[in-house]
């Protein structure tokens, strides 16, 4: 079987659909296949107990997404001292090595920002720290629904000096599902 | 070039849907836009949101559509 991405932003419009009519929803992820009904009640009654107690952690809450994308690009091969081509690619990956560390921190530290800046109305949030090149920060936020409106906007006015923020959501909880 | 915002949204959005949510059966493999995933070899039948979507539609739409069947 072939599915496209419209297949997955299908299933999003459905298990949306879905969040917005109950208190607590666990999506499941793109694709899940089951033969039949019978199937699919089988396997929800063999893990009832496990999914009822995640229901329980997401009830009442959403999920929004913050990107975090540098401005700033980091220079792959930095411009060193060196005579030798074998000390020029030592220092080279020293730097470069460094300045990536220097880079994940800094990345930890907005990260920390935006959770302090959240503030009470967060309930988990979920990092991936320096995913790409460009990208410095991807943060997943459990958050209460009635406040996910007004966090949003508060973190969409978030500045830091070296990356810009983006905020997606609200969303169902993808992030804290499974 | 860097994606717009709209295409982080969808870069993060895709993410979730393929990478997260809970995992009910891990059995089979697709392919998601040409990318080799898990093997399937299974039919779909799921009408719970079907009917929901159903209540959803305006019923002026529904008996629209009726009487042109």
């Amino acid at each position: 079987m072939q599915l496209s991405k419209a297949d997955a932003l299908r299933h999003h419009a459905d298990v949306t659909l879905v969040f917005e009519t109950v208190e607590a929803c666990l999506p499941a992820r793109f694709p899940t296949l089951f033969a039949d009904e019978a199937s699919l009640g089988a396997e929800l009654e063999r893990r009832g107990r496990e999914l009822a107690t995640a229901l329980d952690a997401v009830r009442g809450a959403c999920e929004l997404g913050v990107t975090a994308v540098w401005t700033n690009p980091e220079i792959a091969s930095p411009e060193v001292d060196a005579a030798a081509p074998g000390m020029r690619y030592m220092l080279q990956r020293q730097a470069a090595i460094g300045g990536s560390e220097r880079r994940r921190l800094r990345a930890v530290e907005v990260a920390e920002a935006l959770e302090r800046e959240a503030g009470s109305g967060l309930r988990r949030a979920r990092r991936r720290v320096c995913p790409s090149t460009e990208v410095a920060l991807s943060l997943a936020l459990l958050v209460e629904r009635q406040a996910a409106a007004e966090l949003k906007q508060k973190l969409e006015r978030q500045t830091q000096r070296d990356v810009r923020i983006l905020v997606h959501g609200p969303w169902p909880p993808y992030t804290f599902a499974g | 070039m860097l994606p717009t915002d709209e295409e982080f949204t969808l870069l993060e959005l895709t993410d979730r849907l393929l990478n997260r949510g809970v995992v009910l059966a891990g059995e089979a493999v697709i392919s998601v836009a040409g990318v080799d995933l898990i093997y399937l070899g299974l039919n779909v039948v799921l009408t719970a949101v079907e009917n929901l979507r159903t209540r959803r539609e305006p019923a002026a739409l529904r008996n629209h559509d009726a009487a042109e069947d």
